[in-house]
């Protein structure tokens, strides 16, 4: 942690964050102060406000149409880096995956086992999607898993929310959980959501967005371009056999 | 379209992003390659090195679209600062005065008559307000990336006077836009 009282100096603070906006830090500098950004909310916004100073200069260099194959390259890059299985350094953290999954596996299980017991409605809702919600900032495991149950005769669709107990929960107060449709990258709003909302009732449209979606995205705030704090892939899940 | 709607569309791309939605990225790439280009070009002539490192700032952007904070600043300027940085960050991987004429001067930038400053007045005011060699300077190293070192040789100016410049420059300019 840089927590040297030298950079809690303002003088030295204002000449960093100038500095590092004009791009004349030395790289072990810069490394230092993009450190402290990340520890110091108060830095990176001194930061940002010199960007935004400077930011008209941006304009001054003549656009130039870069040379096609860039964009090309560029879409084929993150195309394989969205569907490719992400490649992990040690054999720990690539068990990742399979946590986020033996959470799944589980949490239906414990669904479908306990579920018959405890609902009050008549006929039982199908348990059709899940999505295993994980921060993109963290490397813990999944505090949430999100279960999408089909409408009955005598309920409507609805989502479930559920914590895991082995991982903190993550605080839910203003925050918007969305769907992106899988072909298109639409957004359709789901539920503005409080922290002691364990379930939602999802309307013929709002259920068809969970049906489509590629993953769901619970955003801070009411807009989408909100902080990011949990999104999982919307998994379908098949019917038992048997 | 005007710079503020073309400022609204980069923002709300940008924010598509971070939600990974790949044809709001491309279209992203449509609206800002140009500009970006551009600016890298200024840093490093070199087209082949500079489409690449086009290509790695993009992908920056597509890789580290959560860490943009609309709540602090504008999404064109953190798309600038992340490819003015992937830029920088080459050239002084490599010996920049190799690449470029020794004897290259530095480019003349007016506040007062080039007509760069259509929708940054402010700025363009303020630039005016400060002393000639410190206007030149702050230009120079944030549209070259020029080190302080290469600004010594370019300026033909001591290290101390260098740096006594851009910092008091930068000061009176905060000052200046802040009154």
């Amino acid at each position: 942690m840089l927590r040297s009282l030298r950079y809690q100096n303002p003088i030295i603070r204002e000449h960093l964050a100038s500095q590092y906006a004009m791009g004349l830090l030395l790289p072990t500098v810069k490394r230092r102060v993009e450190k402290l950004m990340d520890q110091d909310p108060s830095f990176a916004k001194e930061v940002v406000q010199w960007q935004e100073r400077l930011s008209p200069l941006n304009d001054i260099p003549k656009p130039v149409a870069a040379p096609a194959f860039v964009k090309e390259q560029l879409m084929a890059r993150i195309h394989s880096n969205t569907n490719a299985p992400v490649i992990r350094n040690n054999w720990w953290q690539s068990l990742r995956v399979w946590q986020g999954l033996v959470m799944a596996s589980l949490a239906l299980v414990v669904v479908l086992i306990v579920q018959p017991f405890n609902t009050p409605m008549p006929a039982v809702a199908k348990l059709s999607y899940l999505a295993v919600m994980q921060s993109p900032f963290s490397q813990d495991e999944a505090p949430l898993i999100i279960s999408a149950y089909g409408k009955t005769d005598n309920a409507p669709s609805r989502l479930e929310l559920r914590w895991n107990d082995r991982v903190t929960a993550v605080d839910l107060q203003a925050s918007t959980l969305w769907a992106i449709e899988r072909e298109t990258g639409n957004l359709t709003q789901l539920s503005q959501l409080t922290p002691n909302d364990l379930s939602i009732d999802l309307n013929a449209d709002q259920w068809s967005a969970v049906k489509n979606s590629l993953e769901l995205v619970l955003v801070r705030g009411t807009e989408f371009d909100g902080e990011v704090i949990l999104r999982g892939i919307c998994l379908q899940l098949a019917d038992w056999v048997g | 379209m005007s710079d503020d709607a073309w400022k609204r569309e980069v923002e709300q791309l940008l924010a598509q992003v971070k939600l990974k939605h790949q044809p709001a990225f491309a279209q992203l790439y449509d609206l800002t390659n140009a500009k970006l280009y551009g600016l890298i070009l200024k840093i490093i002539p070199d087209e082949a090195i500079a489409a690449d490192v086009l290509q790695d700032a993009y992908s920056k952007i597509w890789f580290q679209a959560e860490q943009y904070r609309a709540d602090l600043g504008s999404a064109w300027s953190w798309l600038c600062q992340l490819t003015r940085n992937q830029a920088i960050d080459r050239l002084r991987q490599r010996n920049r005065l190799k690449e470029t004429s020794e004897d290259e001067a530095p480019e003349s930038y007016s506040a007062d008559t080039s007509g760069l400053w259509p929708e940054h007045l402010d700025l363009g005011r303020c630039l005016q307000a400060i002393r000639a060699e410190q206007q030149q300077v702050i230009i120079s190293a944030y549209i070259h990336g020029w080190s302080h070192s290469e600004l010594v040789e370019r300026f033909d100016a001591p290290l101390g006077t260098l740096k006594s410049w851009i910092r008091r420059g930068l000061k009176e300019l905060r000052e200046c836009l802040e009154a």
